[in-house]
């Protein structure tokens, strides 16, 4: 079923919608597309922290590594 | 239900391009098959390696490659893809491709999403490491082409 395309409406505040469309702009990728990574990066994020692994960020300059919190 | 494009293959043995199909998303159960019908090439091929006292750091990476377990790792994730060739009824190469978690380096694309292809094999019987002469060219092509799509 990857490839049946459904279509559907959600409604976004100004904020979010402004940050969709930034993202949009930055990575040069349709709304819809922006939506998309997004969900493929946060169910791959969500099965890995279900089987018990753990987010981080690291930068390398500072030498911290901060474990990153998904709700 | 996967999306299916027509393509063509290099016929070795015939010296001409033959037609073919692009599978986009292989169900785990088709890889499972795949896997199965090369398994006695790669073990003839593990065997004659073994009997020549080849080191196995000089073995073709390929050889040990899990594709069942590779397929179920990534089964239900819209973050990967496993593609497929199909050719004269069977599966005659596949790619696991990832579609989020990488980003491109170079300046003129820089930050944008990358598809990332972790493992392309071509089936054995296509691969002059097992088989003199191998059957079918351009499958590698046809996945780079289609992972360039598929961005």
């Amino acid at each position: 079923m990857k490839n049946s395309k459904k279509t559907m409406t959600f409604n976004l505040t100004d904020a979010e919608m402004h940050v969709l469309e930034e993202l949009s702009e930055q990575k040069d990728l349709s709304k819809t597309a922006v939506m998309r990574q997004a969900l493929r990066l946060y169910q791959l994020v969500e099965v890995r922290l279900q089987r018990g692994e753990k987010l981080f960020f690291e930068d390398e300059l500072r030498k911290t590594k901060s474990e990153l919190m998904v709700l | 239900m996967s999306q299916r494009s027509a393509i063509s293959l290099w016929d070795r043995h015939a010296q001409q391009l033959v037609p073919a199909t692009l599978v986009d998303a292989l169900d785990t159960s088709d890889v499972i098959q795949a896997a199965l019908s090369w398994r006695p090439l790669i073990e003839a091929r593990i065997q004659k390696l073994l009997a020549d006292g080849i080191p196995r750091s000089q073995w073709p990476e390929h050889l040990h490659w899990d594709w069942e377990a590779k397929a179920s790792a990534v089964a239900g994730l819209l973050a990967y893809q496993i593609m497929g060739i199909e050719g004269e009824g069977a599966l005659q190469g596949m790619m696991l491709a990832a579609t989020v978690g990488k980003v491109c380096h170079i300046p003129s694309q820089a930050g944008r999403p990358l598809v990332y292809i972790h493992f392309l094999a071509t089936s054995p019987w296509n691969d002059a490491e097992f088989v003199d002469p191998p059957r079918f060219g351009l499958v590698g092509k046809v996945f780079l082409a289609a992972a360039i799509q598929l961005g």
